[in-house]
């Protein structure tokens, strides 16, 4: 269900792009996902095909790069691994970590072909 | 015009990113007018508002509070909250979680009102509430013993982005196969810093220290804010 209100802000965010591109079709979209980004990689492709269906008639591919969960530590600050969900500190044992990947849905790039 | 018909825009940006910086001026908005903002999650039913029914009441003529309450359906939990606090009931349709816009059509339906503690109850859900920032204050999740102790390790984003987990429906712990200590465990390992409160929101065990709880940490909220020149 959540992977519709991404799609559509996915898609929101392609559009903005597409704009300032006139005389062009955007041939494929590449985000990047992880963990804790809420986000099925299956689930979300497919939403995004149907919405691009539904308003352009043809679908626009949408390729998901799972990254694994990593984070900074606050106290060695380091930047550590997260394996299976545990936020403490493989290298100072320290608790307070801040996430730098994996904990949301990121727009990487948009490939964008001229119209022929 | 350039020779290729093929081009890469390399962007780089969380999605999201608008919507985390909404939910961030909001909680500063709210920061400054001393209002502390409690995003209420769990699976349906956990107890959710017999919690803010027993908060309500305990700070009657004390602390002035409001309450906006999702539900894809019926405003029976407004209905039940009403006695004791400003309360809006949002009804989703058939999302299953809050959104800003929401919220604020809530506060506007209440007249913007400058409260103590605003209390946010999210539609019952342990993962879409979990992705969306409201701009509160305190994200606390409730799991009731009934729910079983595996929960904190099952939905391990709710748990990440949640400051506060209050174990609910203590008075059933006899009846039912709940370690509090395990499910507390398991909810440290993914949130180092989370607080954990146990209560039962039917005969008010551990309705003061949770109450307490609320009112120290907007203490410190209010203690933090940069003084106002006269
Ligand atoms: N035994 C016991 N029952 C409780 C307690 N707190 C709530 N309940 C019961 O649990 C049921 C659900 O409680 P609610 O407060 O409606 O739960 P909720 O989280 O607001 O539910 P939704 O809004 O539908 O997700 C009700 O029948 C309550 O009477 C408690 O401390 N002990
Ligand atoms: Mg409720
Ligand atoms: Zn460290």
């Amino acid at each position: 269900m959540h992977e519709q209100g991404l799609a559509r802000s996915l898609l929101r965010e392609v559009k903005a792009v597409w704009a300032q591109h006139p005389g062009s079709t955007v041939s494929q979209v590449d985000v990047q996902a992880g963990p804790l980004s809420g986000v099925e990689p299956l689930l979300l492709a497919d939403a995004f095909a149907r919405l691009t269906q539904e308003q352009f008639g043809t679908s626009i591919e949408l390729v998901v790069h799972q990254v694994p969960l990593t984070a900074i530590c606050n106290q060695c600050r380091r930047e550590v691994t997260i394996e299976r969900f545990r936020f403490v500190c493989p290298e100072c044992g320290g608790t307070r970590l801040t996430e730098t990947q994996g904990d949301c849905l990121k727009l990487l790039s948009i490939n964008l072909a001229a119209v022929a | 015009m350039s020779e290729k018909n093929y081009q890469r825009v390399y962007i780089g940006r969380d999605v999201l990113a608008e919507d985390r910086i909404e939910a961030a001026t909001q909680r500063d908005l709210w920061t400054r007018q001393g209002t502390l903002v409690v995003n209420l999650v769990s699976s349906p039913g956990a107890g959710k508002t017999s919690l803010l029914e027993a908060t309500a009441k305990h700070w009657q003529g004390r602390h002035s509070t409001a309450v906006l309450v999702g539900d894809l359906e019926t405003d029976r939990d407004a209905q039940r909250l009403s006695p004791w606090t400003k309360v809006a009931q949002l009804t989703t349709g058939g999302a299953c979680h809050l959104q800003m816009p929401l919220v604020r059509s809530g506060l506007r339906a209440l007249g913007n009102p400058r409260v103590d503690f605003l209390f946010i109850e999210n539609v019952g859900n342990l993962v879409c509430p979990a992705s969306h920032d409201l701009g509160e204050h305190l994200r606390v999740v409730v799991l009731s013993v009934t729910e079983g102790d595996d929960k904190p390790a099952k939905y391990p984003k709710m748990f990440r982005t949640s400051q506060v987990m209050v174990i609910s429906k203590a008075d059933l712990l006899p009846h039912v196969p709940f370690e509090v200590d395990a499910a507390i465990a398991d909810a440290r390992r993914t949130q180092p810093e989370i607080a954990c409160l146990t209560l039962c929101a039917s005969n008010g065990a551990g309705i003061t220290p949770w109450c307490q709880y609320l009112e120290q940490t907007r203490q410190r909220m209010l203690e933090n804010l940069p003084c106002e020149t006269t």
